[in-house]
């Protein structure tokens, strides 16, 4: 780090109010993560809308910090009741609540603790480390490289995320669809607008996200019993050893070499790093006989895992303006809210929020360990409240955080209609991320195609004859491909099965 | 299985749809060689080939598998509300749209939260009186108050 650098911290630190920030979002985070139901993503997106009127540093910083928060947060339930807070702590589960029948649950959650404290601050040195360098490839990038890394993030996602890919491409094109509402940028002509006046502007991807995360999942949840009360006696985490930190040294090793990958591969996401850093760490193990009977192992490696994606998973966000899970797409929508566009301008024109974020990341990955142990007789209260009185108090948030974005009460139609349309497509098995990034990506896709066809005439060679424009939608047509095979081959074994 | 077929025809009904729509957008001298009319056009034609490959493959799907298969599949759904309690769910939210504007915020914000956990199966009861008091009381000091975050205004009280 320069002197300049140096100098530019010291004065977020001191000067900003980014040490709350990092702190509150913390705590925000793992009480969201904590809530049986409430994901990462629907934790951040719900903040979301409060961050409009904020310094772009410390919103992003709020952002990231109830992210890692959340990661630590989703392990509580699932070692005291058997209920994973977050998709990412399903494989805690298994160890973690066996613990807690041995009467160790203190222990389960110090080791969750610690080992999402060193996942989070792996996955802090790779992001400031990598992100940067990976950056300026994109300074070589035209028009027709940008189309071809729209359509590349696109398809990676449609055939990651969902399990089908027809599935993907349909969300991923419904969300480029909605991106084209409003008044089209070149021309100035209103397209899809109905007349409606509010609609000019267009449809903000934030409220896309906040209706399909947050209030689809109000949606499903309607009705039904919930997780139930937990009488439970008062637990203190209990913080592991030196002997025991040693004994996780390894499966955390293997947690955070598991996340690295997913995190960087977009679509992965921290409940896949988490399932296959477990099946490593048992397989690794010298005493993989403990693994399902409360082995300690088991919660060290996927709770390293998924901390250690909250982190990597934002190097080809803040790289390339592509996230890679639903989460880092939430973050995205605050860097756009802020007129913030990833990529290496980011680092040369808006560096403060860069550092912000990582040094707010540094922050409340460190105060998770004291904040981890002071809130958790608050986060077991609310776990304990009645299922109705959390689903209205959620809803309300949703009511006063998304008026607050424009004043605008048609901004919540749009959210309760798109929370509608989030439970169609749960139903239905479609996924969200790509609808998520077509609406984001929309219109840097549609920019820059329409930029390229200006450079070359109208002839559509230009996507062939620049160099990485061809190679990244080779790797588009490749994902494409591979996945239509991998969903022919799935038919074919159930003609099979069925004959 | 049903579902892909359902979604697939959706999806094919919303491309032609939005097919319908970009052939009104108006043309402009300002525009470019590709138009506004450009990607719309890509797009309908792209989600009406993923649409008719998704009922291609829901109904090569629903012919392979065994009647008993499909009706386990479909059981297989897990715990979820239906859709007219989904939406049932979603007309509170449009409740508070209509009454904010009349009652402001706090009051709105109370009255949902109360009809919110009514409708959730939380008994009437002086506690939840008091809850939804407290919830709109303290979101209106904590939006309004403390954060100045602009909310609905009363168009009776002001």
């Amino acid at each position: 780090m320069g002197q300049f650098e140096f100098s530019q911290a010291l004065n977020l630190l001191i000067g900003t109010p980014l040490v709350p920030a990092a702190i509150i979002g913390l705590i925000w985070g793992i009480i969201g993560g904590a809530l049986p139901g409430i994901s990462a993503s629907i934790t951040m997106a719900l903040l979301l809308p409060f961050t409009y009127g904020m310094d772009p540093t410390i919103a992003i910083v709020l952002l990231a910090s109830t992210y890692i928060g959340a990661e630590y947060g989703g392990s509580i339930p699932a070692i005291l009741i058997r209920t994973p807070g977050t998709n990412s702590a399903a494989a805690t589960v298994i160890d973690g609540y066996e613990m807690k029948r041995q009467g160790k649950a203190g222990e389960a959650l110090g080791i969750s603790l610690w080992s999402g404290v060193v996942g989070s601050l792996v996955g802090l040195f790779l992001l400031v480390t990598m992100t940067e360098p990976l950056s300026r490839l994109a300074l070589s990038f035209t028009p027709a490289s940008y189309f071809g890394l729209g359509i590349l993030g696109i398809s990676i996602i449609a055939s990651l995320s969902g399990g089908s890919l027809l599935k993907g491409l349909a969300a991923a094109i419904v969300g480029l669809m909605v991106s084209t509402i409003g008044t089209d940028p070149i021309s100035g002509v209103s397209r899809y607008t109905f007349d409606v006046p509010e609609l000019i502007g267009g449809i903000k991807p934030i409220l896309v996200m906040v209706g399909l995360f947050a209030v689809s999942e109000l949606l499903m949840q309607s009705g039904t019993a919930g997780h139930g009360a937990v009488a439970e006696a008062r637990v203190r985490i209990v913080l592991p050893g030196w002997a025991m930190m040693k004994r996780l040294f390894k499966p955390q090793g293997i947690g955070c070499v598991t996340g690295t990958f997913e995190g960087l591969m977009p679509g992965g996401g921290g409940s896949i790093a988490a399932f296959l850093a477990y099946n490593e760490a048992k397989r690794w193990s010298s005493k993989p006989e403990e693994f399902g009977r409360g082995s300690p192992e088991g919660i060290a490696a996927p709770e390293a895992a998924n901390n250690t994606v909250a982190s990597t998973s934002l190097i080809p966000l803040l790289s390339f303006g592509i996230p890679g899970s639903n989460s880092a797409a939430v973050l995205l929508g605050g860097l756009l809210i802020h007129g913030l566009l990833p990529g290496p301008r980011l680092f040369e024109q808006n560096g403060d929020v860069v550092l912000g974020l990582y040094l707010g990341s540094l922050i409340a990955t460190l105060a998770q360990i004291l904040i981890g142990m002071m809130i958790l007789p608050f986060c077991m209260w609310m776990v304990n409240r009645p299922r109705p009185y959390l689903a209205a108090f959620i809803l309300a948030l949703v009511m006063a955080g998304i008026f607050t974005i424009n004043s605008s009460l048609f901004d919540i139609g749009l959210v309760l209609a798109g929370g509608v349309i989030g439970y169609l497509m749960r139903v239905s098995g479609f996924p969200f991320l790509p609808a998520v990034l077509g609406v984001v990506l929309g219109p840097m896709i549609e920019g820059s195609y329409r930029r390229s066809l200006l450079l070359s005439d109208g002839d559509h060679m230009i996507f062939l004859e620049d160099r990485i424009g061809l190679g990244l939608l080779s790797l588009a047509a490749v994902f494409v491909v591979v996945s239509l095979l991998r969903e022919g081959r799935d038919l074919r074994r159930a003609r099979g099965a069925s004959a | 299985m049903k579902k892909d077929l359902a979604a697939g025809i959706t999806l094919l009904c919303l491309s032609a749809g939005y097919a319908w729509m970009t052939r009104r957008i108006p043309m402009s001298s300002l525009s470019d060689g590709v138009g506004p009319q450009g990607l719309p056009n890509l797009l309908a034609i792209a989600l009406a080939i993923v649409a008719l490959a998704l009922i291609g493959k829901s109904l090569l799907a629903l012919r392979l598998a065994a009647p008993v298969e499909v009706k386990a599949a479909e059981a297989e759904e897990g715990e979820r509300a239906g859709l007219p309690r989904a939406l049932a769910f979603a007309g509170l939210g449009i409740g508070y749209m209509i009454l904010a504007p009349w009652t402001g915020f706090a009051v709105a914000i109370a009255l949902m939260v109360m009809a919110t956990a009514l409708f959730e199966g939380a008994k009437a009861s002086p506690r939840l009186v008091a809850v939804a008091v407290l919830v709109g009381l303290g979101f209106w000091l904590v939006f309004v108050r403390f954060l100045g975050v602009e909310q609905p205004v009363s168009r009776l009280i002001g």
